[in-house]
């Protein structure tokens, strides 16, 4: 993970993309939030076996039958 | 429990059968259930809304149905209530929030709801919440903190708070909660009552304000296993409108609690699950897993990984679904909860895949386990309640804050779905704390049914409310 990642400089990027507005009273919490996310992030790294890609979530192509078509 | 359905610990076996045999009448059982969330919830908390007019009218239908020979349903003339994010036709489904009860009123119940209502019961209400779900306390910000009936100046837990205490208190012999990381085990740890997270999909959840689609499960609670089993098996059938139901048609397990646990290969969650446990919490394991003959101890320190993955996914799913609110409304949102939601949406996506794919590893790694395996024994919480307002715990040694910790141990067990019934485990005149009987996907009956021998030999037991409630 980067050592100089800055939850500031992130807030100051991401915001605005998202059409948020982050104000200086509401910034401390924002932070903190990101701060445990990214410890959660630094847990999960290389859990996984390199070279893999097999999510939780399965998507399920949806038939255009309804359950009562014969 | 007592065998009198007027009673505050009268049970929804009792009550059945009490209006069943016309030993007395549904409309007598709701008004005494009325009347005592008048005269007790002002010290609680736990309702937001109370459908009186409409609980005694199907109260009465209940009633003219029996005059009439009719068939009465399993729970006829039970009284129940939901956590405030299943639609109650008529009301705004509020989720906790503020923001939410601008909402159009909903124009039905949600599915289960309806599916308790055509058991017979009848609903008496809506229940406090933690906001928007995003919660392990039951301290909300706009509807005021649920206060648990054991011990008032301690939280209920969240975000079932409402339901939570509801029934610990008697004042909703069912209720019905959601959990996505704990929000239905906590509440039932911390408030010394049964609650029973089934497996993800199992039970359909159209017709709720949504929390993490990933994650999000529905399940009731009870003062009794056999409440508890009856209500779920109400519960169960197919939601074609719930696109992650896996619409299994109903399996029974009321039948099936007194078969015991002889056969059944019990083990005890270690690593992860053994650290930064009080000492009632690892005496409350322990008292169940000798209960339950339990072997060996299992080694889950992966856990740690599970529940890293499960606040992933979480965080930015649920903020996904507030995007708009957060853009509008940001100032009307919990503060703790607002930002939460505002760091959540600036997740990079590269570490919600890795949360996902992690999420499969572990549920790969219980599966492997419950081929050797029936039950999993784990601690619910890792302590019992907090008071409230208490903003940090010391946990082996190290102060940390209380809220995100309380569910260190629900949080990697609903990541990957697992079916879990939470039973009291305190010692009598203790802090009420649960402990988690978990089992392989589907097999809720093996929960119940464990739940059920700890019951019948005295280890698990409902709480006893407050003497300042006049209850007990």
């Amino acid at each position: 993970m980067a050592q100089d990642w800055s939850p500031d400089r992130h807030i100051d990027a991401m915001a605005p993309l998202l059409g948020l507005t982050v104000t200086e009273a509401q910034r401390p919490g924002v932070r903190r939030f990101l701060e445990v996310a990214r410890s959660m992030a630094e847990l999960i790294e290389g859990a996984a076996p390199p070279d893999t890609l097999d999510l939780a979530p399965v998507f399920v192509p949806i038939s255009p039958k309804r359950p009562d078509d014969g | 429990m007592t065998g009198d359905p007027l009673a505050w610990d009268a049970g929804a076996v009792t009550i059945a059968a009490s209006v069943a045999a016309g030993d007395v009448s549904a409309s007598e059982v709701t008004l005494a259930v009325l009347a005592r969330i008048d005269a007790v919830d002002p010290a609680l908390n736990a309702f937001t809304d109370r459908t009186a007019e409409r609980a005694l009218a199907e109260a009465d239908q209940i009633d003219a149905e029996r005059a009439r020979g009719g068939a009465l349903g399993p729970l006829a003339g039970v009284p129940f209530a939901v956590k405030n994010l299943f639609d109650i036709e008529g009301l705004a489904t509020r989720a906790g929030s503020a923001l939410n009860r601008s909402r159009p009123p909903a124009t039905a119940d949600g599915l289960l709801v309806r599916k308790l209502r055509a058991a017979g019961a009848v609903l008496t209400g809506a229940l406090n919440m933690g906001e928007y779900a995003y919660d392990f306390t039951g301290e909300n910000a706009h509807d005021g903190v649920c206060r648990n009936p054991i011990e008032p100046d301690h939280m209920a837990g969240g975000s079932s708070s409402g339901s939570g205490a509801a029934t610990a208190a008697g004042l909703a012999p069912i209720s019905l909660g959601s959990d996505t990381n704990g929000s239905i085990r906590v509440p039932a740890s911390f408030c010394g009552i049964f609650g029973l997270k089934p497996t993800y999909g199992r039970l359909g959840r159209s017709g709720t304000f949504p929390f993490c689609d990933s994650l999000d499960h529905l399940g009731p609670f009870a003062r009794s296993v056999r409440d508890l089993a009856l209500a779920y098996d109400a519960l169960q059938g197919p939601d074609p409108a719930d696109h992650a139901c896996a619409n299994r048609p109903p399996e029974p397990t009321a039948h099936s609690l007194d078969q015991g646990i002889a056969g059944l290969r019990i083990a005890v969650a270690g690593g992860w699950f053994q650290r930064r446990l009080t000492e009632p919490a690892r005496a409350a394991v322990t008292r169940i897993a000798e209960a339950l003959g339990a072997g060996a101890i299992v080694d889950l320190d992966d856990a740690e990984i599970a529940r890293a993955a499960a606040f992933l996914i979480t965080n930015a799913e649920s903020a996904a679904l507030h995007l708009d609110r957060l853009r509008a409304s940001a100032d009307a949102f919990d503060p703790d909860t607002r930002d939460r939601f505002f760091a959540g949406a600036m997740l990079p996506a590269a570490w919600l895949v890795d949360a996902q794919r992690a999420r499969r590893a572990w549920a790969e790694r219980l599966a492997r386990l419950f081929r050797e395996i029936d039950i999993l024994i784990a601690p619910a919480t890792p302590g019992p309640a907090p008071a409230i307002g208490q903003a940090t715990m010391v946990l082996d040694g190290v102060e940390m804050s209380t809220r995100p910790n309380i569910g260190l141990f629900t949080q990697p067990i609903s990541c990957a779905g697992l079916p879990v019934a939470c039973v009291p485990a305190a010692l009598p005149g203790a802090l009420p704390i649960g402990v988690q009987l978990v089992a392989a996907p589907w097999r809720e009956d093996l929960c119940l049914r464990a739940a059920r021998h700890l019951e019948q030999v005295g280890v698990s037991q409902p709480a006893t409310p407050h003497p300042s409630l006049g209850l007990a």
